[in-house]
């Protein structure tokens, strides 16, 4: 026993110090690793430890880590996201629709998206496209289980075919991203294959210590008296205690800086007295002490065994969740063929036990909502597969539709398809000569909603014409039935403006003119409508002037000759449009007067003529015609009209009875003058008046004739 | 035949006296209507009315219309005077207590009034 121990210390001391290698804390013992430990992965698998606490938001951390070979900015991954999860509201796949906040909006309205579209449209599938399409159906074909039963030279060929389309502007670097997960993964493995050799160094190192622990039990228990198993039990107490305080958590274990010299001391026997027992090293100490350092070493050597075994355990699981996390971010990315391919590498890499997903089952689970399945690396597998086959239905069917000339519905699942398959040769190496038709109609269409918006109906009416003639499936007699509506709707909207107008109401025909313009805001009516009004409010102005100088003169003649201008220019002015009306009813009587005196001088009545002009006087006093008939016709009536002229002044003088006398004489002279005959009523009423009180009061008759006399 | 009759004569003289003072008093009177009775210048009151009033004259005249009339008042006729051949008008008042008509021929006795009016103080039917 004694012997045993003895090799086993030997044996355990030159291998520790040589090996150098430093064990970890494990996620279980809950250390962390020290400063000196040298194991490449620790720190990231310490990190990936502590994410695996947390797998929903280490595995966004992970995707958004992975995600250094998408081209795909944010913004974009979200929509995609979004499309993607069928749970969602956002999006309705069967009316193509995007749903926000209660809003609706066509898929290829997305502004990045319909760019997206628009762009591949136009650029017709380069020879490269058809060349990385040809690489990366090498690499399936290399990783498929039905060729080289997945032989490791095929699996290394098709890596180095990943570097090769990673070249491909196509491939946006993914394939690298890929071939880095391999890279990584292999050399995980290798450090796993280093840590198995340490850890068998270290298993061979324990059963030595193992071995002298038991030799310096039995040489203990001979020297004490104590029986084997009581020695065996206090070194393997000891040695707990130490193995226990390795695991209580707060002790760190050094066995990369720190070596026990055991060896120092190789040859030593058994018959080491008992003062020099508690001599660490010596070889022939075999004391309690000793005993104890002994079973301390071999606890240690224990613990480095589990913390290996551990670290390569995790750097498995690290390999592993790093490797899911590409495959789902490809898949997450529509990079479907990728997907496929990362998921074959998988395949190959890790074993069969590692094949379920740890990371982007809440993804998965969106996808296959009434599933209760484990999901696998092969259900993503499944999942991409039937994404591709999706894809090339679409274009499928996008083909047919373009044959039959049905263009419209050839670009709409085109649109869905390139939404899913945008990546995928199906989509990408579609016939440049079909792009370039649908990318005109597309144009045309995205031309014809941008107009529509902007209300240029005329212009939506070509267009659609246009269209319509390019496909048969566009309702451009739908398009046109809404264009007429709205234009009719405009048109009488501006009507009803207009009549407004005429009415005075502007602010209801403002109220028309908005709506109209609303409704169809390039309407022509619209510029012909505010050109009248321009007009009319210029014309208004000018005859506003002309009205108030004439009106001031009082010429009457001037304002009634433009009375209809006048009339359309003041309809609405509350001012000019009464005094106009007074002037125009003023002066038609002094017309229906001139006419009379026309009539009269006809009939060589020249007296009425003049009492008819007389009559004239009353309404334009100062009207220039008026006063040439007047002056024409006077000498005529000469004599008449000085009787009139001084029977006037008289009563202006208030000698009625001389004016009583020159209207009668003017009477005389045209018995029938209705001057003469309303001055005398007028007149002889006057006297009446004056000659009453005298007729009461005859002294003032007196009175009067004595004034009279004087 | 002497002495007696002396009374006689005296008495045969006295009536023969009042007779002619009257004669001599009518006479004086009549000279003094005939001032008043000066024939009414149409033309000169035609043309120039305010330099007649206060004046009195006679005017011969035929109605010609009834002008106005109020009662308590009077009337203003036109008259044409008999050598004239213009109408003048007249204002008599009710307190003549006149019945004219047209046509019939009146001689006015008339006072140029302020104002030119003819007013008729008398009048008599010719």
């Amino acid at each position: 026993m004694r012997r045993f121990l003895s090799s086993l210390v030997l044996a355990g001391g030159g291998l520790i110090t040589s090996h150098g290698v430093a064990a970890q804390g494990t996620p279980g013992f809950g250390t962390s690793a020290a400063p000196a430990t040298s194991v490449s992965a620790g720190s990231s698998a310490a990190g990936l430890a502590n994410a695996a606490d947390t797998k929903p938001a280490a595995t966004d951390g992970m995707t958004r880590a992975l995600n250094i070979n998408s081209l795909e900015s944010g913004t974009l991954l979200k929509i995609i996201n979004q499309a993607f999860d069928t749970n969602s509201d956002s999006i309705d796949p069967e009316n193509g629709t995007f749903n926000w906040k209660g809003h609706s909006y066509d898929i290829g309205q997305f502004r990045v998206f319909r760019g997206r579209f628009e762009r591949y449209l136009a650029l017709p599938p380069s020879k490269d496209e058809t060349a990385y399409a040809s690489t990366l159906n090498q690499i399936t074909e290399l990783l498929s289980t039905r060729n080289g039963d997945g032989a490791a030279s095929n699996v290394k060929d098709a890596w180095k075919l990943l570097y090769q389309a990673s070249e491909y502007d196509a491939d946006g670097g993914n394939s690298l991203g890929v071939a880095n997960q391999v890279f990584n993964a292999w050399r995980i493995r290798d450090e796993k294959e280093a840590l198995t050799i340490a850890q068998n160094e270290l298993e061979r190192l324990r059963r030595q210590q193992q071995g002298s622990v038991v030799y310096g039990a039995d040489a203990l228990a001979s020297e004490t008296g104590q029986t084997v198993a009581d020695a065996a039990s206090a070194a393997a107490l000891l040695g707990g205690q130490v193995a226990s305080s390795g695991a209580g958590g707060g002790t760190t274990v050094q066995t990369g800086g720190t070596s026990n010299n055991t060896g120092g001391k190789k040859g030593t026997t058994s018959s080491t007295p008992p003062s020099t027992k508690g001599a660490v090293g010596s070889g022939g100490a075999i004391g309690p002490a000793g005993q104890m350092f002994r079973a301390r070493e071999l606890a240690e050597t224990e613990a480095k065994i589990q913390a290996l075994s551990a670290a390569g355990l995790l750097s498995v699981t690290q390999a592993k969740l790093q490797f899911q996390s590409q495959i789902m971010s490809l898949f997450l990315q529509r990079r479907f063929q990728h997907c496929l391919i990362a998921a074959s590498f998988y395949r190959f890499i890790f074993k069969g036990s590692h094949q379920d997903l740890e990371v982007g089952k809440k993804e998965l689970a969106t996808f296959m909502p009434s599933s209760d399945l484990a999901f696998t690396v092969e259900t993503i597998e499944f999942l991409a597969r039937e994404a591709i086959n999706d894809v090339n239905s679409g274009m499928a069917a996008v083909r047919s539709s373009y044959d039959d000339n049905r263009k419209i519905a050839a670009l709409e699942r085109l649109q869905e398809t390139f939404f899913m398959g945008e990546y995928l040769p199906a989509v990408t190496q579609f016939e440049t000569s079909r792009k370039e038709s649908l990318l005109t109609l597309y144009r045309k269409v995205d031309e014809a909603r941008k107009l529509a918006d902007l209300r240029d109906y005329e212009a939506v009416v070509r267009l659609n014409d246009e269209i319509s003639s390019m496909t048969s499936d566009f309702r451009g007699a739908e398009v046109n039935a809404a264009v007429r509506s709205a234009q009719r709707m405009s048109s009488l909207a501006l009507s009803a403006a207009q009549q407004c107008a005429a009415g005075g109401d502007y602010p209801k025909a403002q109220e028309f003119v908005e709506k109209a313009a609303q409704i169809w805001p390039l309407n022509p009516a619209i510029k012909t409508y505010t050109d009248n009004m321009a007009s009319q409010a210029n014309m208004g102005t000018q005859a506003a002037l002309f009205f108030d100088d004439a009106f001031k003169r009082t010429d009457y003649r001037r304002i009634y000759e433009k009375r209809a201008e006048l009339a359309v220019a003041f309809l609405n002015d509350n001012v000019r449009g009464p005094q106009l009306k007074a002037v125009i009813d003023r002066m038609a009587r002094v017309e229906i007067y001139l006419a009379q005196e026309d009539e009269l001088l006809a009939q060589n009545n020249a007296f009425a003529a003049w009492e008819a002009l007389v009559g004239a006087t009353n309404f334009a006093p100062d009207d220039v015609e008026l006063n040439q008939r007047m002056a024409k016709l006077a000498p005529r009536v000469a004599d008449f009209i000085g009787k009139l002229d001084q029977a006037r002044r008289y009563e202006n003088d208030k000698h009625y009875a001389a004016s009583l006398t020159n209207y009668l004489a003017a009477q005389d002279l045209y018995p029938a003058s209705q001057i003469s005959r309303v001055g005398i009523g007028r007149v002889t009423n006057i006297i009446m008046d004056q000659m009453a009180p005298a007729a009461a009061d005859p002294a003032a008759a007196v009175k009067d004739d004595a004034d009279a006399a004087k | 035949m002497n002495n007696p009759f002396m009374p006689i004569p005296l008495l045969r003289f006295a009536p023969r006296s009042l007779v002619l003072a009257a004669l001599l008093g009518a006479m004086a009177l009549m000279a003094g209507c005939g001032r008043s009775g000066e024939p009414f210048p149409v033309q000169a009151f035609l043309t120039a009315p305010d330099n007649l009033q206060g004046n009195r004259y006679q005017l011969d005249a035929a109605i010609d219309a009834q002008l106005n009339w109020r009662e308590g008042v009077g009337r203003i006729i036109a008259v044409s005077p008999l050598k004239d051949d213009a109408r003048l008008p007249v204002f008599i008042a009710d307190s003549l207590k006149a019945n004219l008509l047209v046509a019939q021929r009146y001689r006015f006795i008339v006072t140029v009034r302020k104002g030119g009016l003819l007013y008729v103080e008398h009048l008599d039917k010719l």
